[in-house]
């Protein structure tokens, strides 16, 4: 009973990280959603009795994904919109 | 050593290894290496096309355990009349390409060796496999080679370009990896034929969704309207050898893999005239489109989509003339659109901003490449006496058979369409002389004689069709033959010991 | 008014795709009966690895062996990941100024902790690829939390650099081994990548041919590329 519980919760948390990541306007906290994501779902896949694929998950998912990312937001711009406000304030 | 399918992937895959330790070693060699390795690829192709022309079917498989549970190559006569296409094209690009002039720099030509012959491995295990999880990994090597390449020379209309390839071709192979899921929780194999034999037993809204999961996955590969919005950007930025190998290479490989899993893994009646329909509709927005462009690599491209629109429309009527034909196409097409786009590149190469205003006259300073065009250009429209022509009349052979009138209308209007904007280039190649042009960019003697031996080809073909027509029509036998595949597969296994 | 176009459609594919998945019955045994005459590709596997390939661990059987036609396409796929990196984002030193990884040096916290962790790091994930066939892990996950160790020490130090030579000799020399123990199946057992099971007894460290050389040889290949990637990456100058 308390494991049906658990899992509920976490898929609750997995569907709000993900609509997180998708509406939020900074994009660091969007790559950190996704970093959710992919904890969460890598937790699932051992529930499932999957240990292999929970470790490949876990490895790269949490780690490389979010670096690469957040290498690639600093590079470039880091609230999603500002390229956009700052055509429209030209205008 | 006996010759088997598997040499295809692995001299390929050793040569792409040691490059980077070869350029330490001495500075020179890793120039030849490509051209070597697809000099052998020839060799084993026409050592294999010969095996399946007595034999029907060659079969190979790999670690050991045999077919349902290990992964097996077969060879077809479609697939290895198309992995010989694509062995000969490529080691033309390469001839084509040693030396180029724009790239300097030693690790820019490494990487681009190693990245140009991976693609070309990458189609030819495409179209060789037995498996339907491999393909997805050989489309993967494609995409991310194809990617890289695009986005090759470090400018801004490059990244954007390669940007929207990777974007919407990782959309595709998302969408084939989904397929490939519910294909699997229901038959519970990923061997090609044991999928073939177990379809009959999924029920037919799953059997829908997969179909149209896999056609939208397969079809942006295959330049199928409205998936193709990648292409005129992708075509134009390349270098001249990729777009080159893009138009003859790559795109085919798209469609060997929308017509495996329509012909042999599906049994649905409406998937082909589906395919009549994308196909009239890409060919008519194509050649429209062609029309108003003023950059000579776009134009081309739009042109390539058309033809693809061709290709679709013959393998949707599904008789046996109409595949043939469609062989027939996809040969003529892969030969003449690579001529069209190594002599076009050249052509671009002296003009300063890339349109076609810019080389009036230039016939007169660069004769060989502009006869050269000239003949691409009227062998594509389906002029006699070039290659083009058979094809054409093929296709429309096959649509009067099955009484489609308006069919034959649409195709001979499209022909038209196609005259007038290839008619406009050749004659501002060679009547209009007003501008002077210093400087000229002339092609070296390995490129001239890469695009040579082309042209001879739509000759030689325009002439004497014979030569393959043999090979062409057991091919298109074999492939509307979708119960011998399976029991070659499963039952009557004989494979290379 | 786009966006209530695209919701729409989209709520009608979901429909679709659900319709597709709630036919699956979750939580049944859907391999069959194993010991059948013809199994599925599932129950072969499952009843035929211990006495033919004497692995413990099914998976690393099966992404070696079975299917390592597949694993090869992989491991090419990410040898060419970094190749189109190099070629695209690479640019040599005598172009521009040297190009900082960091412009603050980190704190204190950081720079003692990873000096200290980096060793551990590193120990953990040669032991996941050494020990792929007896636990579950492999040459992916090994080579994955040796590259995160690399990229701790690469954030923390300014000084710490990657030896780009010496990777990419260990990058070639890791995968033209995998290609050659293929051919030496192709030579010795006639199929590409056959295996020699009869070495070793099941559940030790040196059991089931060659499933752990090929493995080790994936781990370092994986380790020093996506290192590679993560240097160059770093490097790019970020614009201010």
């Amino acid at each position: 009973m308390i494991a049906v519980i658990i899992i509920i919760i976490m898929a609750v948390l997995l569907l709000a990280a993900a609509i997180y990541s998708v509406i939020h306007r900074d994009l660091l906290f969007a790559v950190l959603g996704t970093g959710i994501v992919s904890l969460i779902l890598s937790l699932f896949f051992y529930l499932l009795q999957a240990p292999d694929v929970a470790l490949t998950e876990a490895a790269i998912g949490i780690a490389l994904t979010t670096i690469i990312f957040i290498i690639t937001i600093r590079n470039t711009t880091r609230d999603e919109d500002e390229i956009i406000d700052k055509e429209n304030e030209k205008l | 050593m006996v010759i088997t399918p598997i040499h295809y992937i692995v001299v390929p895959l050793i040569a792409a290894f040691a490059i980077p330790l070869l350029s330490k070693i001495h500075k020179e060699l890793f120039r030849i290496v490509p051209g070597i390795v697809m000099f052998y690829n020839i060799i084993i192709s026409f050592v294999l096309m010969k095996e399946v022309n007595e034999v029907g079917y060659i079969s190979e498989i790999i670690a050991g355990w045999e077919a349902p549970w290990g992964i097996n190559l077969m060879i077809t006569p479609f697939s290895g009349f198309l992995a010989s296409l694509i062995s000969v094209l490529g080691f033309l690009i390469w001839l084509y390409q040693y030396r180029f002039k724009k790239v300097i720099d030693v690790d820019e030509i490494k990487s681009y060796g190693i990245l140009q012959m991976m693609m070309i491995t990458g189609a030819i295990g495409i179209i060789i496999t037995g498996d339907i999880f491999n393909l997805f990994v050989f489309m993967e090597i494609v995409a991310i080679t194809a990617v890289s390449l695009t986005s090759f020379y470090r400018g801004r209309d490059g990244a954007e370009a390669g940007f929207k390839y990777l974007l919407i071709g990782g959309f595709a192979s998302a969408l084939i990896l989904l397929a490939i899921l519910i294909l699997y929780t229901q038959v519970g194999t990923l061997n090609m034929a044991e999928i073939a034999e177990k379809m009959h037993t999924i029920p037919l809204g799953i059997k829908s969704t997969i179909l149209i999961l896999f056609i939208v996955g397969f079809g942006i590969e295959a330049e199928m309207f409205p998936l193709n919005g990648w292409a005129p950007d992708a075509y134009s930025q390349a270098p001249g050898p990729t777009s080159a190998a893009f138009a003859g290479i790559v795109v085919k490989a798209g469609i060997y893999g929308l017509i495996r899993v329509i012909y042999t893994l599906f049994d649905i009646e409406g998937a082909f005239d589906f395919l009549i329909i994308a196909g009239l509709v890409t060919m008519i927005i194509a050649e429209f489109s062609a029309v108003k462009q003023k950059n000579l690599k776009r134009m081309l491209a739009y042109s390539s989509i058309g033809q693809m629109g061709l290709v679709l429309i013959a393998f949707g009527i599904g008789t046996k003339t109409a595949v043939f034909a469609a062989l027939f196409l996809m040969f003529n097409h892969a030969i003449i659109k690579s001529l069209l786009f190594m002599t076009g590149s050249i052509l671009m190469y002296n003009s300063k901003d890339k349109t076609i205003s810019s080389i009036h006259g230039i016939a007169k300073n660069l004769p060989f490449v502009s006869i050269m065009f000239a003949i691409g250009a009227f062998a594509i429209v389906g002029l006699p006496p070039f290659s083009g022509f058979w094809s054409k009349l093929y296709v429309l052979t096959a649509a009067a058979d099955k009484e489609m009138i308006m069919l034959i209308i649409a195709i001979l209007g499209v022909s038209i369409v196609e005259i007038v904007y290839y008619f406009r280039v050749v004659n501002k190649l060679y009547f209009a002389t007003d501008i002077e042009h210093l400087d000229i960019f002339k092609p070296s003697n390995n490129s001239l004689i890469a695009m040579g031996i082309l042209t001879i080809t739509i000759i030689v073909i325009g002439f004497y069709p014979d030569l393959i027509t043999g090979y062409l029509h057991n091919a298109a036998d074999i492939l509307l033959d979708r119960s011998s595949y399976i029991d070659f597969v499963l039952k009557a296994n004989v494979p290379i010991q | 008014m786009k966006k209530v176009l695209v919701i729409i459609l989209l709520v009608i594919i979901g429909y679709f795709l659900a319709n597709t998945f709630i036919n699956i019955p979750f939580g049944e045994n859907r391999i069959g009966d194993i010991n059948a005459e013809k199994p599925t590709a599932a129950g072969y596997y499952l009843s035929n690895t211990k006495e033919k390939s004497k692995v413990a661990n099914i998976i690393t059987a099966i992404v070696v062996n079975y299917r390592g036609l597949d694993t090869l396409g992989e491991v090419t796929v990410l040898f060419l990941a970094s190749t189109g990196i190099a070629s695209v984002l690479y640019r040599r030193k005598e172009e521009e100024e040297e190009t900082e990884r960091l412009s603050l040096p980190s704190s204190t916290i950081i720079r003692s902790g990873a000096r200290v962790l980096f060793p551990i790091i590193a120990l953990l994930g040669i032991y996941v690829f050494i020990h792929g066939h007896l636990t579950p892990g492999g040459g992916f996950q090994g080579g994955t939390i040796v590259a995160t160790g690399f990229l701790l020490m690469l954030i923390s130090y300014k000084g710490f650099n990657t030896n780009h030579n010496r990777m990419t000799w260990i990058e070639s020399l890791a995968g033209l081994t995998f290609i050659f123990l293929g051919i030496w199946g192709l030579i010795a057992d006639n199929t590409f990548l056959g295996n020699i099971p009869e070495v070793g007894k099941l559940n030790s460290l040196l059991s089931g041919g060659l499933i752990p050389i090929i493995y080790i040889a994936v781990g370092f290949k994986v380790a020093v590329e996506l290192t590679g990637i993560l240097d160059i990456l770093l490097k790019i100058k970020p614009k201010k």
